[in-house]
């Protein structure tokens, strides 16, 4: 009787054993299987290639449509004297908007970090979205017409923020240790005057980077890729 | 022995049969519970070699064993320190300690035979 009691005793110990052996095997096959499911870098990579064309394709469209339109208005424009002034309004507020590629004086401000002498890279962000903040902000203040970082234009809609290894600026992303392009268009000498006057470039974006700028008289500043749209601001009629 | 394979081959059918989910927080108890499980098979063929084996030593040491690795892993849990490594630590030196006995008692069951049967060829 003792003899049967201590096998089944064993015996049970051994069943919970390889239930729960047999349990976390499972368990971790299941794990596995998840992951597999999930995308590799080299799909992810992929797939922003075709999106990066696709891009490039419906930019293309816009642009034609974008011309299409504006031989409409001048159509429309040449028939009376109103209808031109309304094109000039109209004109005035795509600037306004960046909705149009414009050209005019102004100053280019080049940011590069600087490369260390000891071969490490700079460790953090050597430019932050507040340098290019102060910045922009800095050039609005005297006057600047219109605004680009890297190409983006800045519109009155455009944010700029750090999100995890990249400034984001109206939804497009630039890195933080390659060189920025801003350009600039206004009198040139009240931009130059401000970017001359200490202070108003962040000492610590001195620090890390190297900034030069030179004026031209003639800059091209690319429109802004936005669909400018409003789904909650509606003018208030009086 | 028999009774051992037989619950053990259970054990691993009901475990891939049944759809049991315990929870992800769960799994540092199953690890516990896992190495008491060896523990225990190990101390009872080592005890069954030494014909030392008690059936409430076995089951009182299985199931107190295993309550108080369980609270172990409880405290870690409430404290914020993996103390269960220490259950996991004694768990494993106690298997370990186990499997030298049975060894040395099989190694030692062997010579014996061997002797017995060169006696044999003596006679």
């Amino acid at each position: 009787m003792n003899k049967r009691l201590s096998k089944i005793s064993v015996a049970v110990v051994c069943v919970i054993f390889g239930f729960l052996l047999s349990y976390q095997i499972k368990v971790l096959h299941i794990n596995k299987m998840q992951s597999g499911t999930k995308k590799q870098n080299a799909e992810i990579s992929l797939e922003i290639e075709q999106l990066q064309k696709q891009k490039e394709e419906l930019k293309k469209k816009i642009d034609s449509l974008q011309s299409k339109i504006a031989q409409y208005e001048q159509a429309a424009a040449s028939k009376d004297e109103r209808s031109k002034m309304l094109l000039e309004d109209l004109k005035k507020m795509r600037i306004l908007n960046g909705a149009t590629k414009v050209k005019g004086e102004g100053l280019i401000i080049r940011i590069s970090p600087k490369s260390n002498i000891f071969g490490s890279a700079y460790e953090g962000q050597p430019i932050t979205d507040s340098n290019l903040l102060a910045i922009v902000n800095e050039l609005y203040s005297v006057g600047a017409e219109a605004i680009s970082i890297n190409g983006i234009r800045i519109t009155a809609r455009s944010g700029i923020r750090t999100a995890s290894n990249s400034i984001i600026i109206s939804n497009e992303k630039i890195s933080y240790n390659k060189p920025v392009e801003i350009k600039a268009i206004g009198n040139k000498d009240l931009l130059e005057a401000a970017l001359n006057f200490p202070g108003n470039i962040p000492n610590t974006l001195y620090q890390n980077c190297d900034i030069d700028w030179k004026s031209y008289d003639e800059i091209i500043i690319p429109k802004s890729n936005e669909l400018v749209e409003f789904k909650y601001a509606v003018p208030l009629e009086k | 022995m028999i009774f051992a394979i037989i619950g053990l081959i259970i054990g691993i059918v009901l475990g891939f049969l049944l759809n049991i989910n315990i929870p992800m927080k769960f799994s540092p108890y199953i690890s516990i519970a896992i190495i008491a499980c060896i523990d225990s098979i190990f101390g009872a063929i080592s005890a069954n070699l030494s014909k030392t084996f008690r059936t409430d030593i076995f089951i009182s040491g299985f199931i107190g064993n295993a309550i108080l690795a369980a609270l172990l892993v409880y405290l870690g849990d409430v404290l914020g320190i993996p103390i269960y490594i220490a259950a996991v630590i004694l768990f494993g030196s106690r298997i370990f300690n186990n499997f030298a006995i049975i060894r040395r008692l099989l190694l030692e069951r062997a010579k014996f035979n061997k002797r017995w049967s060169d006696a044999d060829e003596d006679k």
